[in-house]
């Protein structure tokens, strides 16, 4: 492979040091194998207890280079760097960017030494972080956060590649959910870690924008690190058998998986109804969770009046309790339902339509809103996990799985994309600003309505319930 | 350089970044602790901004520190912009004991959005010293102080 795509840039010209350096993110050789059982067990042991503590530890830090921003949007907003239509258009960038990553980072991280890999983009998306915190030029800073959203997509494929290489089947659904809590520990680490930072004193430390920018990027240089040091390769690269063979632990082959190439079936998936609406149904429910999750605790702070700790702490706990719905979720539709995803779908779209209706017109109660925002994280990741995966790996023909999952996440995300720009068009159509000037200085503060993005938000979520709730009668396929 | 130590630098390194402005600002961030105490002495805007496009702008300011006949002009006092021209109502004053009590009005009418409010004490009456602004509109309220020595609003009110 190695030698395949030097030879691949050869041709195009690149040059013999551009070649050294892509090489050194390829996967190294397979060496001879080990013929010492003890070696070789220490070595699983040693590799696989990194793997998963590294992944997960850092896929989570990682993260934080990924939200932080959405922390410093209210005092961006407030300092007039950045407008709230410009503030959409840098958000959405990181969304189209990580979108595409979802397509070329995991063809990328299959042929990586993913340790390599995997610190590139941590590094990388630490440079982006670093850069915007010196930015206030809308253009430069959407080019940035449009790169950081294609960095931020290294992270995935490697922990999921990685998972694969040093984790059998039957432990693998296991680890991957220990490692699925990472984003639960970036969130933790954003909405709770960088928003003491900035909040005003005695809730936080009061510190300067740049710093909510600044810190990410320190965190992400440390996981960078860490990823560099400790993430393995693949086992055979260290003279190790595949870990089915040191576990023996095969699964069955399909014999028709070799019948038709796995293109082809890939482009077959395009040709399925019901992959198409279940596309447009995920990414409505994209629209409304990166609403929330970017906009939420601007929201929060500018209609509610919660001060930028407060608000970033309700994002918190509704990010906390996603973690426990998406666990139900999978209970739910499996022993209740026979493992038939549309009547759980239908429950917990209900169970996050309705609470997102309290949050916006509902009684002006911090308990009540503490409340809603909790049963909504919780019913939102439990259709998310649905409809973003698990519904999507039903219809689709099992072996190209893969390429279903990502043909949902990029429209997820293109949704999500264009949630931000169109949230931040709308917020910014209806600003009033209030000037008090001065021989000094200008004094100037903003005020916005966000009836219309939340028509948005909330339409969103029930065009994707119907939409969702129009599978009723889909089955699994395969 | 061990580890540790180069750890214990770059955390005080750090640590005198984030505090390195702190004199300069130590005023405006406790200001809002102690703005009760002077609250009367204080010039206050009380702005709201309905849904049916009504503005209304009452301002209450120390005798001291105004004129009585400077106060009678709109234009010395608030300034705004919307899509299309709005109705000026003329003000009224009230002579309080200390203070002067104006009123502000404007009929911008519901489908004339409002675009941009100029509140000019601070740059007619140098004698104001602070304001403390309450702003409400159909969205949302904001109270906030603006003291000449600092450099943003102070928002904890």
């Amino acid at each position: 492979m190695i030698s395949m795509m030097q030879r691949f840039f050869s041709r195009l010209g690149v040059s013999q040091t551009c070649r050294s350096a892509i090489g050194y993110f390829a996967s190294l050789p397979d060496q001879p194998k080990s013929n010492n059982p003890a070696y070789i067990d220490q070595q699983f042991s040693y590799h696989r207890r990194n793997v998963i503590v590294i992944v997960t530890f850092c896929y989570g830090l990682g993260y934080v280079c990924r939200l932080a921003f959405n922390v410093v949007k209210k005092p961006l907003m407030d300092a007039g760097v950045f407008t709230p239509e410009e503030l959409g258009i840098i958000g959405s960038t990181l969304l189209y960017g990580y979108a595409l990553g979802k397509f070329t980072n995991g063809f990328l991280a299959d042929h990586a030494h993913v340790g390599r890999f995997f610190a590139a983009g941590l590094f990388l998306s630490a440079m982006a972080n670093l850069g915007m915190s010196f930015s206030d030029l809308a253009w430069v800073s959407a080019l940035l956060w449009g790169l950081n959203g294609w960095f931020q997509g290294f992270g995935a494929p490697s922990s999921v590649v990685s998972l694969a290489h040093w984790y059998t089947n039957s432990e693998r659904g296991r680890y991957y959910g220990i490692w699925s809590t990472a984003h639960s520990i970036g969130e933790g680490l954003t909405y709770l870690g960088i928003a003491w930072l900035i909040a005003a004193a005695p809730k936080g430390l009061g510190l300067d924008w740049q710093w909510g920018l600044w810190t990410p990027a320190v965190i992400c240089i440390f996981a960078a690190y860490l990823v560099w040091r400790y993430l393995p390769d693949r086992p055979a690269t260290m003279g190790l058998p595949t870990v089915a063979d040191w576990k023996s632990e095969h699964g069955e082959i399909n014999p028709d998986v070799a019948k038709e190439s796995v293109w082809k079936t890939q482009l077959r998936v395009l040709t399925i109804p019901s992959i198409w609406i279940l596309a447009i149904a995920s990414s409505s429910m994209y629209v409304t969770r990166y609403a929330i999750n970017s906009w939420g605790n601007v929201y929060l702070q500018e209609i509610r009046g919660f001060d930028l700790f407060d608000a970033n702490l309700f994002i918190f706990f509704n990010t906390v309790a996603g973690i426990l719905g998406c666990l139900v979720y999978g209970l739910v539709s499996d022993k209740m339902f026979n493992a038939r995803r549309p009547p759980a779908n239908l429950i917990f779209g209900l169970l996050e339509l309705g609470p997102l209706i309290v949050i916006f017109y509902g009684p002006q109660n911090t308990l009540i809103l503490g409340i809603a925002l909790v049963v909504y994280g919780f019913g939102l990741s439990g259709i998310l996990a649905s409809l973003g995966g698990l519904f999507a790996i039903d219809i689709a023909p099992k072996k190209v799985a893969g390429a279903a999952m990502g043909f949902i996440g990029v429209f997820s995300y293109l949704g999500a994309g264009l949630q931000d720009y169109i949230s931040g068009k709308l917020i910014y159509s209806s600003q009033i600003v209030f000037t008090f000037p001065s021989q000094q200085q200008d004094f100037q503060v903003f005020f916005y309505n966000y009836d219309k993005p939340i028509i948005f938000w909330v339409g969103a979520s029930v065009l994707s319930i119907i939409l969702a709730s129009a599978l009723w009668k889909v089955r699994a396929a395969d | 350089m061990k580890k540790r130590q180069l750890i214990i630098t770059y955390l005080l390194l750090g640590q005198l970044m984030a505090c390195g402005d702190d004199n300069s600002n130590a005023f405006c961030d406790n200001h809002a602790d102690i703005h009760q105490q002077h609250v009367d002495k204080v010039t206050r805007v009380n702005v709201v901004y309905s849904e049916n496009g009504e503005l209304t702008a009452k301002l209450s300011v120390p005798m001291s520190d105004a004129a009585e006949t400077a106060l009678g002009e709109n234009s010395n006092i608030i300034k705004i912009t919307a899509e299309s021209s709005c109705e000026v109502i003329s003000p009224k004053i009230v002579n309080g004991e200390d203070y002067w009590q104006s009123e502000y009005k404007f009929e911008c009418g519901a489908n004339n959005k409002l675009q941009h409010v100029s509140i000019e004490v601070l740059n007619n009456f140098p004698e104001i010293q602070e304001v403390e602004a309450h702003i409400k509109t159909p969205a949302t309220n904001k109270n906030f102080i603006l003291n000449r020595r600092c450099d943003r609003p102070i928002f904890v009110l």
